[in-house]
């Protein structure tokens, strides 16, 4: 345990100096630019000569509105997030496996692909309106949502995209929690609601927080989707591309820089409470007395007649954010494939588009190629950085910080982080990349590494390792032995699920690599630019094209894991 | 009235049946331990009476009612876990008065009825401290105290003394049995420590591979094991299998090999049948002047504190173990030496030769 | 050997010897610092203070693997993605033997522990003493001198831990192995060991052989923990080379042995529920109770009388079943005895006796 082996150390300092300039240089860099060009930033933002301080007023609005957003949007997924978080921890049924692909879905899914596919679904002619024999689409697009004043289509995405975040965290933390306690509540004579509220809940508050937390932060740094379908709003993510587009660098870095010191500020008490869990387990909180018998009658209620609606209503809105989307794309590729089916002009059908004078089919080609190189030389960098990084975090003293501050990459918006890396990299920073694939790669690798690091873990602490590891030293392997003949096989399902979990969300990403690209294309960049250039059936092939991806690598994960 | 029955009562999971057909009635104030090895079944017995599971087959009755499809809070049973399973977040005092809470009595009404119990179990001074900060027997011993609490009638223990030392486990056991018998409750405890099962209980019922084996009163279930397994698991035993030489009125005598017969009860043998004959090592005697002599060598001498254990192996090989007191003048044997033991006739047990042969049946996994 | 965690001391000071082919038993409750010695002597953990000597040389900065001895987990930790064959043959492949002499050793060892023909299962497949076994055989197979055993027939059944404890001593006596086995079992430890340690708060009370540890405890706690006896107060009133006499509540006189407790003095008297007769008569020369039967358990092998004294103190008797058996009922008027020389003289304790003798 205290001998360190020259290939150990090696290989110790080689990932720390990964991590440092890969991953963690790039997160924080956009917080150094602005203090570095400190007197730029102040004066483009707070005393330009032009517009005085109208850019921080810009900051000021977008800030409150995606505040706005976010909060609305969590609160949605904590009403219906946790009773599906409980009932698939707890529950067998047929077809749960399906459910739980459905949930990881988004978390893969193309954002711009997606966005798009939502769009056209409430929005247009071509989506339900159609479908139901309207001539417009079911939601119109400035709908908003009562009091909050957030674009329904917007919260509709948002909704979509962070739920898999409160219910996987809260469902792997029901998961850990012994069903015993669950059981000697019944047998006290509490109904299964009671038993929620009085045993479960308490034991599982950090998950719910931390769940919450990270769909905050993840609807906060929302960029691809929310191109698509914000229309002329703008949240805080959207607003530094669109800044970043029109040269307002200051101002694009500084609002950069404020959501990842909000994003920073907000992982790190979550993950304090977290830590403490262990030590102290009592009640926060404690209702009247005089409540508590009104209260559990309803539970008793509740618990026998409600259960159904308690089972399928998440379900439900599952379906109409993910599934309904995803089924009118594809369709639509259908009906729009020859020509477009209202006008019956053949420039409106996905063939002229692809094969006609835009030649998209060339673009398109090309940006798969480049899609699918950036996405294996990302994931297989990470993985080599995410790897022995694993260890690192289990066995030395410093392992928990690392973990903590691994989290940011994970919750920083997207076209944050994008630019970050422009700035880094980049002509204005140490100008050894210019725009392009490689800063593209360099991109992907800042948020794929604590992705597979995840998987690592979770699939290590689910097991004794530890135990088998120290078995091994004393039967005669050297630490370095020990982890390559019996920790390394025993996460091999860890390592894999991270793999294709990081490949797929690198092939969708959209938002950072937007900032970055140049000239070089991915295939979710594409959409957004097939969109603004109005050439709607393009982008409804290249969404349905890239959705189906995901949904392939997705059940190439089930398949994986399930051995 | 019988408090609780079970009829014909089977649970499967997938190809293993955990209960095949079990039939049991417990009498209103009896305290039972079902017993057997890991995997017979007896967790999932416990369970499917608490209605933590459900039978595929089968009735069971609690005073009378059919309770299959009953919901486990409307049992009115109370329960404790080999993982004692006292809500972390709640101290003593939280725990112990959840079920008169959740039951919906007011805090007035619940105060007598915890105070009573924490006083009966002589955890009344940690009433504010939290599961974590006491020794796992006083944790138990507050588990038990919870599920009582809420005025059931009937205990269910799966495992009570399970995570317990050893001398934690001796000490609760007597504590559990007078808790029992002050309150006059029904008690099902199950267990694979014969010992505790033996010295708890008013009936035991041994269980193997998802059948009953044998049920009686401990002492009975020691002295006279009606079946092979139960004389193996209840208590040690000697087996030394022999064929039937002479069966005449109240005693047979059996050949165990060339030359050595030994003679037993007679209990429906006839000649020539093959069987195992069993006896228990403290009934074996050494070097006196005895009936059913057999003779042997020394293998080793163990001592165990104030018992000594002297394994002998006979002439056609089996090895025969005998239990002594310390004191006796078994002290000086010593490995190696030759020796004579003897067993008593009445002493001696016999069971037809079981068809699997012998090893299978009293396999203890 | 001292070892702190925050501040608890888990080991204060412990000095231990062990000989070359002994098995040793650390005995003691949960928490006294058993499991942490055991993995401190492997290499798992680390000393705060102190030396460890494994033949002579020092091995306080020797990794795990470099040690002389193997670790044995109470759960097994049997490599759950190898065979049974391959766990076994992990501790000489990895000091990279030869391929026929590593083949050769494993499906010896493999003999040893009856599993040759389960070589190709996995350890899921397995029941649980098939796994100890399997672990057994993969600690003697890496050649390792010294075994360290963590309770390890602690997962298994009551009945089946009975039954494999001759069979695991006897493995490594034929081995010629030197066992170090942790234990809260006193009846395992003192039916297993060559020496047994008492430990308890991370120290150590008393060492020696079961036979010693049993017959001779030096402290109320050992007594109380090895073997289990009968507690009562009372004050020593007078000694001679023949013996001592103490009076207990109730004006009772029992007369035990030499003892350091002088005359005047509170002590606490120990003997042994087995050396505890019961009858309907006095026995010459033996310390007598008369009392009454409070209540008979049968526990298998043996009957625990409950014995109410006149002066009303309770005592348990426990005899051993045998062939000239005789029960008595409660209710009974029996006379409890006890040679004076199983009588044990302790000094009242500081704490109180209940303190000393606390299990829950």
């Amino acid at each position: 345990m205290t001998q360190s082996i020259n290939p150990s150390r090696l290989v110790v300092w080689a990932t720390l100096i990964g991590l440092i300039v890969l991953v963690l240089l790039p997160t924080f860099y956009l917080i150094s630019y602005v203090f570095l060009k400190w007197g730029d930033v102040r004066v483009e933002v707070f005393e330009n000569p032009i517009i005085g301080d109208e850019n921080w007023r810009q900051i000021l609005k977008v800030l409150f509105f995606s505040f706005r957003l976010s909060l609305s949007t969590v609160a949605f997924d904590l009403v219906f997030g946790v009773p599906l978080a409980y009932v698939l921890a707890r529950k067998q049924f047929p077809g749960k496996g399906l459910l739980e692909d459905l949930i990881t879905l988004p978390l893969v899914i193309p954002t711009s692909g997606f966005g798009f596919a939502t769009l056209i679904t409430w929005t247009s002619v071509a989506g339900i309106g159609g479908f139901l024999g309207m001539n417009t689409g079911v939601i119109p697009l400035d709908a908003v949502v009562p009091v909050i004043n957030v674009p329904l289509i917007v919260f509709i995405v948002h909704v979509a995209l962070t739920f898999p975040y409160i219910v996987r965290t809260l469902e792997t933390k029901i998961q850990s929690i012994d069903t015993t306690y669950e059981t000697a509540s019944r047998t006290l004579g509490a109904n299964p609601l009671t038993t929620f509220r009085n045993v479960l809940l308490p034991l599982v508050l950090p998950g719910i927080f931390s769940g919450a937390v990270l769909a905050f932060a993840r609807s906060l740094g929302e960029t691809g989707a929310t191109l698509i379908v914000a229309g002329v709003s703008s949240t805080a993510s959207i607003a530094i591309v669109r800044w970043t587009a029109e040269f307002k660098l200051a101002t694009a870095a500084f609002m950069g820089s404020l959501l990842v010191i909000i994003a920073w500020a907000l992982i790190l008490p979550v993950e304090w409470y977290m830590g403490r869990e262990k030590r102290s387990f009592k009640t926060p909180y404690r209702l009247p007395s005089s409540l508590i018998k009104r209260v559990m009658r309803l539970e008793r209620y509740a618990s026998e007649k409600l259960t159904r609606i308690k089972d399928f209503a998440p379900i439900f809105v599952l379906v109409l954010t993910v599934i309904v989307p995803i089924i009118v794309v594809a369709n639509s590729v259908i009906s729009y494939w020859s020509a477009d089916p209202y006008t019956g002009k053949v420039q409106g059908g996905v063939v002229y588009q692809l094969f006609g004078p835009a030649n998209y089919f060339n673009t398109l080609a090309k940006a798969t190629l480049t899609s699918i190189i950036v996405a294996l030389v990302s994931t297989y960098v990470s993985t080599c950085i995410a790897m022995p990084l694993s260890f690192i975090i289990v066995r030395r003293w410093y392992g928990g910080f690392i973990r903590s501050i691994l989290k940011v990459p994970l919750i920083v918006p997207t076209s944050s982080l994008g630019l970050s890396v422009l700035l880094l990299w980049g002509s204005s920073g140490f100008n050894l990349v210019g725009s392009g694939i490689w800063l593209i790669i360099l991109t992907h690798i800042a948020f794929s590494v604590p992705v597979i690091v995840e998987s690592i873990l979770s699939s290590y602490e689910g097991s004794d390792i530890q135990m088998y590891e120290d078995s091994a030293r004393t039967l005669g392997a050297t630490a370095y032995n020990a982890i390559e003949t019996v920790s390394l096989p025993l996460i091999k399902g860890g390592v894999l699920t991270g793999f294709i979990l990081s490949f797929a969300h690198s092939l969708g990403e959209t938002g950072a690599t937007y900032i970055v690209m140049g000239r070089d294309i991915t295939v979710p960049a594409l959409v957004v630019n097939m969109v603004e250039a109005l050439a709607i059936p393009a982008a409804l092939f290249t969404s349905t094209y890239l959705i189906v991806l995901s949904m392939i690598l997705l059940t190439v994960i089930r398949f994986t894991t399930r051995r | 009235m019988p408090e609780v029955k079970l009829v014909n009562v089977t649970k499967r999971y997938g190809k293993i049946v955990a209960n095949d057909g079990v039939t049991l009635t417990i009498k209103d104030g009896e305290y039972v331990c079902v017993i057997g090895p890991s995997g017979c079944g007896k967790s999932t017995l416990i369970k499917n009476i608490a209605g933590i599971i459900t039978p595929d087959e089968g009735e069971i009755y609690i005073d009378g009612r059919r309770v299959n499809e009953l919901p486990i809070e409307e049992r009115g049973i109370g329960y404790v876990f080999q993982n004692i399973a006292l809500f972390p977040h709640l101290s003593v005092w939280g725990n112990v008065t959840y079920g008169p809470r959740v039951r919906g009595l007011s805090p007035e009404e619940t105060r007598p009825l915890a105070i009573e119990m924490l006083e009966m179990i002589k955890v009344s001074e940690r009433s504010d401290a939290y599961p974590n900060e006491l020794s796992r027997g006083t944790q138990q011993k507050t588990a038990v105290a919870r599920a009582l609490t809420s005025r059931a009638e009937l205990l269910l223990l799966d495992e009570p003394l399970g995570a317990l030392d050893v001398k934690v486990r001796a000490a609760l056991r007597s504590e559990l049995k007078r808790l029992v018998k002050d309150l006059k409750l029904t008690a099902l405890h199950v267990t694979h420590d014969q010992e505790e099962a033996l010295s708890i209980s008013d009936r035991v019922v041994v269980m193997k591979m998802g059948r009953i084996v044998e049920e009686g009163a401990p002492i009975n279930l020691y002295t006279r094991p009606k079946k092979l397994f139960t004389a193996n698991f209840v208590g040690e035993a000697n087996f030394l299998p022999g064929e039937v030489v002479k069966a005449s009125g109240k005693s047979i005598l059996v050949e165990l090999e060339e030359g050595v017969e030994i003679r037993a009860e007679a209990s429906g043998q006839r000649m020539g049948d093959r069987v195992v004959t069993a006896f228990r090592p403290e009934f074996v005697n050494v070097e006196t002047n005895g009936v059913n002599r057999l003779k042997g060598r020394v293998v080793d001498v163990l001592y165990s504190g104030s018992t000594v254990r002297i394994r002998v192996k006979l002439g056609n090989g089996s090895i025969v173990v005998a239990k002594q007191m310390l004191h006796s003048e078994a002290a000086t044997i010593r490995g190696g030496d030759d020796i004579t033991l003897s067993i008593p006739p009445q002493r001696i047990l016999v069971y037809p030769y079981p068809e699997g042969g012998l090893e299978k049946e009293l396999a203890l996994e | 050997m001292t070892k702190r965690f925050g501040e608890i001391t888990a080991l204060d000071r412990v000095n231990l010897s062990i000989e070359d082919g002994d098995y040793v038993c650390v005995l003691g409750p949960t928490g006294a610092g058993k499991t942490t010695l055991l993995r401190i002597v492997a290499g798992l953990l680390e000393l705060d203070e102190g030396e460890i000597y494994i033949d002579g040389k020092c091995v306080n900065n020797l990794p795990p693997e470099a040690r002389d001895t193997v670790y044995m987990f109470q759960q097994y930790a049997l490599f759950p993605h190898m065979t049974v064959w391959q766990n076994v043959s992990y501790g000489p492949e990895i000091k990279d033997r030869d391929r026929e002499k590593v083949e050769q050793l494993t499906a010896e060892i493999l003999e040893m522990v009856r599993l040759a023909e389960r070589r190709d299962a996995y350890p899921h497949e397995l029941s649980g003493g098939m796994q100890q076994r399997v672990a057994l055989g993969r600690g003697i197979a890496s050649g390792a001198r010294i075994l360290l055993l963590d309770e390890p027939l602690g997962a298994l059944d009551a009945r089946l831990r009975v039954s494999l404890r001759t069979q695991l001593r006897q493995l490594v006596k034929d081995q010629g192995l030197t066992a170090v086995h942790v234990t809260h079992d006193q009846e395992e430890a003192l039916m297993m060991a060559d020496r047994v340690v008492v430990l308890r708060n991370g120290r150590i009370e008393q060492t020696g052989t079961p036979h010693e540890v049993y017959s001779r405890p030096h402290s109320i706690f050992v007594a109380s923990f090895v073997g289990g006896a009968n507690f009562v107060e009372g004050t020593i009133i007078g000694s001679s080379d023949a013996g001592s006499i103490m009076e207990v509540f109730g004006g009772l006189q029992i007369q035990v042995a030499v003892s350091d407790v002088g005359a005047g003095e509170r002590a606490v008297l120990a003997f042994r529920l087995e050396d505890t007769g019961v009858g309907e008569e006095e026995v010459t020369g033996a310390n007598n109770l008369p009392g009454v039967i409070e209540s008979a358990t049968f526990i298998g092998g043996s009957m625990e009388y409950e014995i109410r004294l006149e002066n009303g103190v309770s005592i348990v008797s426990k005899i051993l079943m045998s062939d000239t058996f005789k029960a008595y009922t409660a209710g009974q008027r029996v006379v409890a005895s006890f040679p004076p020389e199983k009588g044990h003289i302790f000094p009242y304790p500081v704490m109180g006796l209940l303190k000393e003798v606390e299990v829950i």
